[in-house]
C-alpha cells in the first residue's frame, strides 16, 4: 500500500510540476484525437444528415451496419489499415505508417460510424415541422442543411464529443499505426501501455490520471450537450 | 375575377388510403379564402400542396394563370408565407427567426433592417426582440410566426388556424390587417378555421373540407344516406335531388340555403319539412337555428329575421330548400 | 429449445471449473524473462520439455529485461532469464538474486536498409558505425524500453561518444518484434539480438549491415530470485528449472534450436 501511495505522491508532483515529457504526451493525444474527429465529423454529419432525410434501398441494412460498427474494435481498424499503410500495402508509397497522420486516420475511420449513427439520430429527432418550415422560408438543399446544423447544434456537439472521447481513450489503433515513437507519436494510451514496462510506473500513473480527467471533462461535456439538446 | 389557384382533378393518397379528392376548386387572387373543417379531413395536405411543399399523386395546378409542375415548386415557395397550425421557432433570438427567411432570399443588410423595424413595430414585439423564441408563451410564438411570414411580403399568405392562442384584440387587429394586405398589396390569403362565422365574415370564398372533400361551401348540413332514383333516403328522410347527378353517399347543403316559415311555403322549392325548433344561439351578427324534422337542420338568419318570424324554441317550423343547392359526394 | 441452453451452460460450466481445478493443483513456476528469448520462438521448445522434466507449468512473461529485473525486484516472479549483464550485476550486488549462471549468448547485430544510405557497411568498428547513423541521413529505430538490448544500445552509443536525439532517433518503448517491423516500414537501422532476427528474417527487408564485433557479445544469464528477500518464491521449482535448461538436455535444445538452417543461441554450459 505504501509503495501504491508513493507511487501516487510521484505521479501527482509530475502532473503539478508540469512535466515537460508528460505535457509534450497530452498534447500530441489531444490534437490527434482533434484532428481525427474534425475528419470524422467532417464527412459523418453531412452523412447522417442525408441518411436521415432520404429514403433509399437498403437504409434498414446501412443502419444496422453503423450501429455495428459504432462497437468497431480498435485493433481491427489497426490491422486493416496498417495492411495499407505498410511499406509492401497499396498505399505503402505513401510512407505514412508510423507518422501522426496514420493515427488520424485510424481514429477518422473508427469514429465515423460514431458521428454518422448519432448525426442520423439527431436528425431524426429533430422536430417534424423543422424541415417544413424550412421548406416554406424557401431554403435550398444546402441552406436548409444549414438551418439543420445550427438547429441541432447541441445533439451534434454531443457526437462529437463522443467520439473525442473515444478516439482520446483508444490504445490500439495509435500502437499499431503510430508506433509509440518518443515526440512523434507517443500518445497518452500508448505511454502508458509500454513506458510502464520501463518500470516507470509513476509516469505511467500520471498520464493515467491525466487520461482520467481528460475522459471526465468530456463526459461532463457530453452531457451538458446532451441536456441542452433535450 | 382572376384566380390565384386553380385545381383541378387533384387526387392525394396516403398509400392506397385517399386523404384528399378535389374535382375542381378555384381561389381567387387578392381576397380572402376560407377552409372550413375538422382536423384529419386533409387541410394540411391541403395547405402543403398550396404552398408548393406537396405534390399530389395526380391532378393539375395553375398559379396566377401558369401551369405548376412538379419541378417549379421549388422556385414558387418563395412566393408563398406559410404559418402552419403550431409553428416551429428556430432556436434562436426572435430576431434571428424573423430575419432568417430575408437572409435565405439574400436581401442586403440594410434592407433587412429597414424591414425588420417596421415589422417589429407592427407587430409590437421590441420587448419581447432579443429573447431566445424557445419559451415564448403560444401567443407569442403564434405572433413571431405571423411576423416571420409577413415580413418576406409574400404574394399569397396560408394561415392554418391562425386565431387559436391569440387574445381577442390582437385576433381582431390580425383580421384588419389582412384585409389591409389584400386591398392594399393585392395579396391572396388563404386560412383555416374551425369557426364557421369566422369564416363567412372574413372571407370573401369559403370552402368546406369533409373526409377529404372540399365543397365550395360553409356546409353545415351533412347527411349520409343513399341515391334512389331522384331522392336522397337518410333513413329519416327523403330528400329530393335534381336528376343526372352523380351518385354520393353524403349529401351537404349549405345553411344559408335553407328557408324558415311558420307556415309551408308556395314555392318552386321541392323540399319542405316541417319541424321543431331545439336550440338557437346568437354568434356575434348572427342567429343559428337548430330544427329537428327527423334529421336536424342547421340554419342560419339574422337577428331581425329571427324576430320577423316570430318563433322560439319549440315551436314548429318549416324548413324548404331547393333541389338543386344540394351537393352529393 | 431453453431447456437445450440450460443442459449446454451446465456442461460448459462443470467443463470450466474441471479446467480450473486442474490449472490451479498445477504447480506454476513464473519466469520473466526477455522479448528476444520468446519471440525468436526458443522458449516454445525448451519450455515444453523443462515442464515435463519438472512436472510443473512454466508461466511465461516477456518483457524487456529492465522490467523482468522489477519484477524481479517485487518478487512477482521465480526466475529470470535475461541478457543485461550490467543491471544483473547490479541485481544481485543488492541482494534480490541468489544465484546467476550463464545459460547462452549470441550477438547483437545492426540492421539497416539494403540501400544503406549511411554506408555502414563500410564501417571500420562499432563506434565508427554508430557514428555513421548518427549522421541523420536516415533514421534509427531504438527499443527505448530499457530492455537488455536498449541498454546494449545506450552503451554502444556512450562508447561512439554520441547523445542520441533528434529527428532520426525514434524511441518506440516496445518489443524487439515490433521494433524490427518498425524499422523495416521506415527503411531505418536498428539493432537487434540476432536470434529474434532471424525468427522474422522472412517477413523483413532489412539487412545485417554490421555484426561480429567483440562488442555485440550478448550473453544470457538465469537468476534465481533470493528466498531470503521474497520467501514465498518457488525457490526449488526455480532451480530445478535452472539445472535443466543448463544441463545436457536443455543445452542440446539450445543448440538444436534453428531457424532456416541457422543457429539462433550458442550453448555456454555444455558446448
Amino acid at each position: 500500500m505504501d509503495y501504491f501511495i508513493e507511487t501516487l505522491a510521484a505521479a501527482l508532483r509530475l502532473i503539478i510540476s508540469a512535466d515537460r515529457e508528460i505535457y509534450a504526451i497530452v498534447w500530441t493525444s489531444i490534437w490527434i484525437a482533434v484532428a481525427s474527429v474534425g475528419i470524422a465529423s467532417l464527412l459523418g454529419i453531412p452523412l447522417g444528415l442525408l441518411v436521415a432525410f432520404r429514403e433509399f434501398p437498403g437504409k434498414r441494412l446501412l443502419l444496422q451496419g453503423l450501429n455495428t460498427l459504432m462497437a468497431l474494435p480498435t485493433v481491427v481498424v489497426g490491422l486493416v489499415l496498417y495492411g495499407f499503410f505498410t511499406r509492401h500495402g497499396p498505399l505503402g508509397n505513401w510512407g505514412i505508417l508510423y507518422t501522426p497522420l496514420a493515427i488520424v486516420s485510424g481514429q477518422a475511420v473508427l469514429i465515423l460510424p460514431i458521428l454518422w449513427n448519432m448525426s442520423i439520430t439527431a436528425a431524426a429527432g429533430a422536430d417534424p415541422r423543422l424541415g417544413l418550415t424550412c421548406q416554406s422560408l424557401g431554403a435550398s438543399g444546402l441552406q436548409q442543411g444549414l438551418i439543420f446544423l445550427s438547429e441541432l447544434r447541441f445533439a451534434l456537439m454531443a457526437a462529437v464529443v463522443a467520439g473525442f472521447g473515444r478516439a482520446i481513450g483508444e490504445v490500439g489503433i495509435a500502437m499499431m499505426l503510430g508506433g509509440n515513437i518518443e515526440g512523434f507519436t507517443r500518445t497518452m494510451t500508448t505511454a502508458i501501455a509500454l513506458e510502464t514496462s520501463k518500470g516507470e510506473f509513476e509516469f505511467g500513473l500520471a498520464l493515467g490520471l491525466l487520461l482520467l480527467l481528460v475522459a471526465f471533462i468530456v463526459n461532463l461535456l457530453l452531457q451538458y450537450f446532451q441536456r441542452l439538446a433535450r | 375575377m382572376t384566380w390565384a389557384y386553380e385545381l383541378r382533378d387533384a387526387r392525394f393518397d396516403y398509400g392506397a388510403e385517399p386523404v384528399l379528392r378535389i374535382d375542381e376548386i378555384r381561389i381567387a387572387r387578392a381576397g380572402i379564402t376560407a377552409l372550413v373543417g375538422p382536423n384529419g379531413s386533409g387541410k394540411s395536405t391541403l395547405l402543403n400542396h398550396l404552398a408548393f411543399l406537396a405534390w399530389p399523386g395526380r391532378g393539375s395546378l395553375r398559379f396566377h394563370d401558369r401551369e405548376i409542375g412538379a419541378a417549379d415548386f421549388r422556385q414558387y415557395r418563395r412566393r408563398v408565407g406559410y404559418v402552419q397550425q403550431k409553428p416551429y421557432l428556430f432556436h434562436a433570438s426572435v430576431r434571428d427567426n424573423i430575419e432568417l427567411g430575408l437572409r435565405i432570399r439574400g436581401i442586403d443588410q440594410a434592407a433587412r433592417r429597414e424591414r425588420m423595424q417596421k415589422i417589429i413595430r407592427e407587430f409590437d414585439l421590441d420587448a419581447i426582440a432579443d429573447r431566445q423564441a424557445h419559451g415564448l408563451s403560444g401567443g407569442e410564438a403564434q405572433k413571431v410566426a405571423l411576423a416571420r411570414a409577413l415580413v418576406l411580403q409574400p404574394e399569397v399568405l396560408i394561415l392554418d388556424e391562425p386565431f387559436n392562442h391569440l387574445d381577442k384584440t390582437f385576433r381582431l387587429s390580425l383580421e384588419d390587417r389582412l384585409r389591409e394586405i389584400v386591398l392594399r398589396d393585392a395579396a391572396t390569403v388563404i386560412l383555416t378555421t374551425h369557426d364557421q362565422f369566422l369564416a363567412q365574415t372574413l372571407s370573401n370564398q369559403v370552402f368546406s373540407l369533409i373526409d377529404g372533400h372540399l365543397l365550395p361551401l360553409a356546409a353545415m348540413n351533412l347527411f349520409s344516406g343513399r341515391c334512389s332514383g331522384d331522392r336522397f333516403v337518410t333513413g329519416k328522410l327523403e330528400i329530393a335531388i335534381p336528376p343526372h347527378l352523380p351518385a354520393g353517399n353524403r349529401l351537404a347543403i349549405e345553411a344559408n340555403q335553407l328557408v324558415l316559415s311558420k307556415e309551408p311555403l308556395e314555392s318552386s322549392m321541392r323540399n319542405r319539412f316541417q319541424g321543431r325548433i331545439l336550440r338557437l344561439s346568437d354568434e356575434d351578427l348572427w342567429i343559428h337555428v337548430t330544427i329537428d324534422a327527423g334529421e336536424q337542420f342547421h340554419a342560419v338568419i339574422t337577428p331581425a329575421a329571427l324576430k320577423d318570424l316570430g318563433v322560439s324554441i319549440g315551436d314548429a317550423v318549416w324548413v324548404s330548400f331547393k333541389s338543386t343547392s344540394v351537393h352529393l359526394f | 429449445m431453453k431447456n437445450i441452453m440450460n443442459k449446454i451452460l451446465h456442461a460448459v460450466l462443470i467443463a470450466m471449473l474441471a479446467w480450473s481445478g486442474i490449472a490451479l493443483a498445477e504447480d506454476h513456476l513464473r519466469l520473466a524473462t526477455t522479448t528476444s528469448t520468446a519471440d525468436s520462438g526458443l522458449l516454445e521448445v525448451l519450455n515444453p520439455a523443462a515442464e515435463a522434466a519438472l512436472g510443473a507449468k512454466i508461466d511465461v512473461i516477456a518483457v524487456g529485461s529492465g522490467k523482468a529485473l522489477k519484477l524481479g525486484e517485487n518478487g512477482d516472479v521465480d526466475v529470470l532469464l535475461v541478457h543485461d549483464p550490467e543491471a544483473e550485476e547490479k541485481f544481485v550486488t543488492a541482494g534480490f538474486g541468489s544465484d546467476r549462471q550463464p545459460v547462452m549468448h549470441n550477438d547483437f547485430i545492426l540492421l539497416g536498409p539494403t540501400a544503406d544510405p549511411a554506408g555502414v557497411r563500410q564501417a571500420t568498428d562499432i563506434s565508427d558505425a554508430m557514428r555513421r547513423i548518427s549522421g541523420g541521413v536516415a533514421s534509427f529505430v531504438s527499443r527505448g524500453d530499457e530492455s537488455g538490448t536498449h541498454q546494449k544500445e545506450l552503451r554502444l552509443w556512450r562508447a561512439a561518444q554520441i547523445e542520441p536525439s533528434g529527428r532520426w532517433y525514434l524511441s518506440v518503448g516496445q518489443g524487439m518484434g515490433a521494433v524490427l517491423k518498425i524499422a523495416d516500414d521506415k527503411l531505418a537501422y536498428t539493432l537487434a539480438d540476432r536470434g529474434t532476427y532471424l525468427a522474422l528474417r522472412g517477413q523483413l527487408e532489412l539487412e545485417v549491415v554490421f555484426a561480429d564485433a567483440e562488442e555485440l557479445f550478448n550473453p544470457y544469464h538465469v537468476i534465481l530470485i533470493d528466498p531470503a528477500k521474497h520467501p514465498h518464491v518457488k525457490h526449488e521449482l526455480a532451480r530445478k528449472y535452472s539445472e535443466f535448461i543448463r544441463g545436457e538436455a536443455g543445452q542440446k535444445i539450445i543448440r538444436d534450436f534453428k531457424i532456416d538452417g541457422e543457429t539462433l543461441f550458442h550453448p555456454d554450459v555444455i558446448h
